[in-house]
């Protein structure tokens, strides 16, 4: 009786304590309006054309300029932006999209389902290439089409379960652009790259080279209510330190996880003005890896890759180089990636550290490397990208424990595009530090650096490794055709088994993605993998109660 | 007098038709040392989901196939027609993509240089007074600093400083995007972005220019003609300023003449480490994008720069010392 009352005693102080601590959230209940929201980036993007540029920088800048047909909401699963709603055929090969009625273009022009086909068929007949979308998922389609003003079919060369999945994650999703703008222009050195006409919640107010782009609210936009805030800004900020002084000192108000040096982490979490979040960073299984070259010695041989398997310390690394903010990771599949398993490799570990060493030592014997008292058995050399914060320091504390069984590991930084050249077209590398997203499936996440056709000199990311194994590439070809999500997850499995058992690569960590903004602002992200677009619905505490 | 204005007059001229020369020498030294560099631009331009095709597309597009002596040869024959060819990144005339930025690394050096002059020349002109006092040893051990330190570490630690503890100044950028302001409120506000990279950027500047005012003046002070003044009742600093300094600034200024080149790799670490939009940070950005032909119109159009520097500190010179002939 008495642990009862004890008990909910206890149970109203927790709800007391609970109301309190929610009541500044409420007194500041939803959405305001106003202000400006201003994101870093470390460099500038080269346009602002949402498909011809690529990446972090590029993505940023243009995604509140120009809608997709659908993207992903919070939880992951499709949700309407152009498309106001979508079906699927029942031989399940065609996806119809009806588009909202009435979507303006920034310049007044309205938004048809040409201008969608278009832009689809820009990277399809190569005028103008998406390069994610292109190498994906535009080999799965048989054909587009738009048989009127509001309507846009994708026919699917045969079923293909993830595709709408994958097609709405932020990475791939093909961001409409206009083709009255476009049409019979050089589409490369067209004005608009640089000045853009979008259709966006925000539309292109400057860009002063070398310091922002600025972009302001769109009155016209056609969903209710947003976007909230008056301007979204880009600022450059090429240095590290400087980005995290500007955001603390509130002149700037967002940064994402590539932005901020994982060091300054435990800082901002003290930080009440600072939110630190993995919020919006779904679905990008930033896998940091070593790569071996198969086709020299001393990995053509997997006993030696074995032992190296068992002197990785993943552990001691995330402590050493990571702050402990990482994942040790011993799939190459990221965690918030669709198929993820961390227990479905072989995992090379003796449960300690000493029978480690020991069996390292007998495979390395094994493997044609005795040793004779404490001398070296071989030297490797691992070529690594210069400029992360972390760089270098995996390879340091990896070549530690190898020093205990007589192998000299020396790393070598190189800048990015030195590094490319020597481990993805010269193929000159003995190990290789690599980081891969797995991204939204791992068909476009893994496949491209693993399937054995890919061993194509100077495209990056590719099968830079050599490695060739039948077996693999018929697991990743009959994932395209699995009937039900299990068979594919089984598919999966069977795919992480057998590459922990060739080990042309070892999974070290998966990244932390640490997003951060000033805390006067909420509903930064509308998207599971939103870190990119994130003027849309953001809001700040400091603003107005209604326009 | 014309004599002389017809004399300095050729010497410019001479001076000037050395310039396409050393434009062509600087052209092919870095054509070569760039393309030997290992990366290719076509790769990295492509992003990280690139298929072997767009990779092709774009080597064809920027002439990245031909071989080296028609790359070479057909980007000489642009630079002589003015033309410094199309960046791969910003996929824009290079020369419109620099002219940009100049004006922004202009001001910069402008306000370091001239706050590194006056401030070095003035302490130095005390210092000499009476070398080895007081005075003297803290501003040369001062200067010794400013020389020594390396201009990122003193730029992040006046950001430490300046703004994130006292907050007077902003953190970098070149303008508050909280609050755009437009007219003089905006030249006030570019000015006070500008305070700390200037200060960061001065400090060596203003190290060199003291340390050697301050030698050629001490050295200047001990000469007969300089204790003839004196002898005339003149004081200390009509002395200085009137007589002594004049000679002393000759080489100073031929020396931060020549020194113009070593500015410009200043602005790249300034200007990265305050976010300065200029032409030093875009040089390091095109040197990690391999956008070959930014980065080699820059370097046309900064050698240019420094002959042209160079030709004023010499006028600037025989202006001041007019035994110096137009030779």
């Amino acid at each position: 009786m008495l642990r009862e009352i004890r008990g909910a005693i206890l149970a109203a102080g927790l709800a007391t304590a609970a109301l309190a601590g929610a009541a500044p959230a409420l007194a500041q209940d939803g959405p305001r309006y106003g202000g400006n929201f201003i994101a870093a980036i470390a460099g500038e993007p080269g346009g602002l054309n949402p498909v011809l540029w690529q990446g972090a920088e590029p993505q940023i800048s243009t995604s509140g300029l120009f809608d997709p047909l659908i993207m992903l909401d919070m939880d992951g699963n499709p949700e309407g932006v152009l498309a106001e709603s979508w079906s699927l055929s029942d031989d399940r090969r065609t996806i119809t999209f009806t588009l909202h009625d009435g979507v303006k273009w920034h310049d007044g022009e309205d938004l048809t389902s040409d201008d969608v086909l278009w832009t689809f068929m820009g990277s399809r007949d190569g005028y103008m290439p998406h390069s994610r979308y292109r190498s994906t998922l535009d080999g799965l389609v048989e054909s587009y089409a738009a048989p009127d003003p509001l309507t846009f079919e994708i026919t699917l060369k045969q079923p293909y379960a993830p595709f709408l999945k994958v097609f709405a994650a932020s990475n791939y999703a093909m961001r409409i652009v206009p083709k009255h703008v476009y049409d019979g222009t050089d589409i490369q050195n067209n004005d608009a790259n640089w000045a853009p006409i979008g259709s966006g919640p925000f539309k292109f107010k400057q860009w002063v080279r070398g310091s922002h782009i600025e972009l302001e609210r769109n009155e016209d936009y056609f969903v209710p209510d947003l976007p909230r805030i008056d301007n979204l800004i880009i600022r450059v900020i090429p240095d590290e330190t400087a980005r995290l002084l500007a955001l603390q000192q509130g002149e700037v108000d967002y940064l994402y996880y590539y932005a901020v040096a994982f060091s300054a982490i435990p800082t901002l979490q003290s930080d009440d003005s600072i939110v630190v979040t993995n919020e919006g960073a779904g679905l990008q299984g930033q896998v940091e890896m070593l790569t071996f070259n198969l086709d020299r010695a001393p990995f053509n041989n997997l006993k030696v890759r074995q032992a190296f398997a068992y002197l990785l310390d993943r552990e001691k690394i995330n402590e050493l180089v990571f702050f402990g903010l990482a994942r040790p990771a011993l799939s190459n599949i990221g965690e918030t990636t669709p198929f993820s398993s961390e227990n479905v490799q072989v995992n090379y570990d003796m449960g300690s550290h000493e029978a480690n060493v020991a069996e390292a030592d007998r495979l390395l014997t094994e493997a044609g490397f005795p040793r004779e008292g404490d001398a070296e058995r071989f030297s490797v050399n691992l070529l690594h990208m210069s400029g992360r914060p972390y760089a270098g320091k995996v390879g340091e504390v990896f070549a530690q424990s190898l020093k205990e069984v007589g192998v000299n590991l020396t790393t070598t930084p190189l800048d990015r595009p030195t590094f490319i050249e020597m481990t993805h077209a010269k193929w000159d590398f003995d190990l290789s530090e690599q980081q891969f997203t797995s991204g939204a499936h791992p068909y476009v996440g893994i496949v491209r650096y693993l399937r054995s056709d890919l061993h194509i000199a100077g495209t990056y990311p590719s099968n830079h490794m050599g490695y060739n194994n039948p077996e693999i590439d018929s697991l990743f070809e009959a994932s395209t055709t699995a009937a039900s999500d299990a068979e594919e997850a089984k598919i999966w499995a069977d795919a992480q088994k057998i590459l922990s058992e060739d080990l042309p690569l070892l999974p070290v960590v998966e990244m932390p993605y640490t997003n951060v903004y000033r805390a006067e602002w909420h509903d930064v992200f509308s998207s599971i993998d939103g870190v990119f677009d994130i003027g849309r619905t953001v809001w700040t505490e400091n603003g107005s109660e209604s326009r | 007098m014309s004599g002389s204005f017809v004399s300095r007059l050729s010497y410019i001229l001479r001076r000037l038709a050395q310039v396409a020369p050393m434009i062509l020498a600087v052209v092919t030294i870095n054509f070569l040392l760039i393309n030997l560099a290992p990366g290719d631009p076509a790769t990295l331009m492509a992003g990280d989901f690139a298929d072997l095709e767009t990779i092709e597309r774009l080597r064809e597009e920027f002439g990245l196939n031909e071989p080296l002596h028609v790359q070479f040869s057909s980007y000489v024959w642009k630079v002589l027609n003015f033309d410094l060819g199309y960046s791969y990144q910003f996929r824009a005339p290079v020369l419109d993509i620099v002219l940009a930025r100049l004006p922004n690394t202009l001001i910069l050096l402008f306000f370091s240089f001239i706050l590194s002059m006056i401030l070095g020349i003035l302490l130095a002109a005390v210092s000499a007074r009476r070398p080895n006092r007081a005075f003297d040893n803290t501003a040369s051990s001062i200067a010794m600093l400013g020389y020594c330190l390396p201009m990122f570490w003193l730029g992040m630690m006046l950001i430490l400083i300046f703004s994130s503890t006292l907050r007077w100044f902003p953190t970098g950028g070149m303008y508050s995007l909280r609050a755009p302001s437009e007219g003089w409120p905006r030249m006030l506000d570019i000015g006070r972005h500008l305070v700390l990279p200037a200060l960061a950027y001065a400090a060596y500047f203003l190290a060199m220019a003291y340390r050697l005012t301050r030698a050629k003046l001490i050295e200047i002070l001990r000469e007969d003609y300089i204790r003839t003044a004196r002898m005339k009742g003149l004081s200390d600093w009509s002395v200085i300023f009137r007589h002594a300094l004049r000679n002393a600034l000759v080489p100073v200024i031929a020396v931060m003449g020549l020194d113009f080149g070593v500015m410009i790799g200043g602005a790249v670490v300034v200007e990265t480490v305050f976010s300065w939009p200029g032409v030093g940070r875009l040089m390091y950005e095109s040197i990690l994008s391999r956008d070959y032909p930014l980065l080699l119109g820059i370097f046309v159009i900064v050698s240019f720069g420094i002959i042209l520097v160079n030709l004023i500190a010499d006028l600037i010179c025989a202006m001041i010392d007019p035994r110096i002939a137009y030779g």
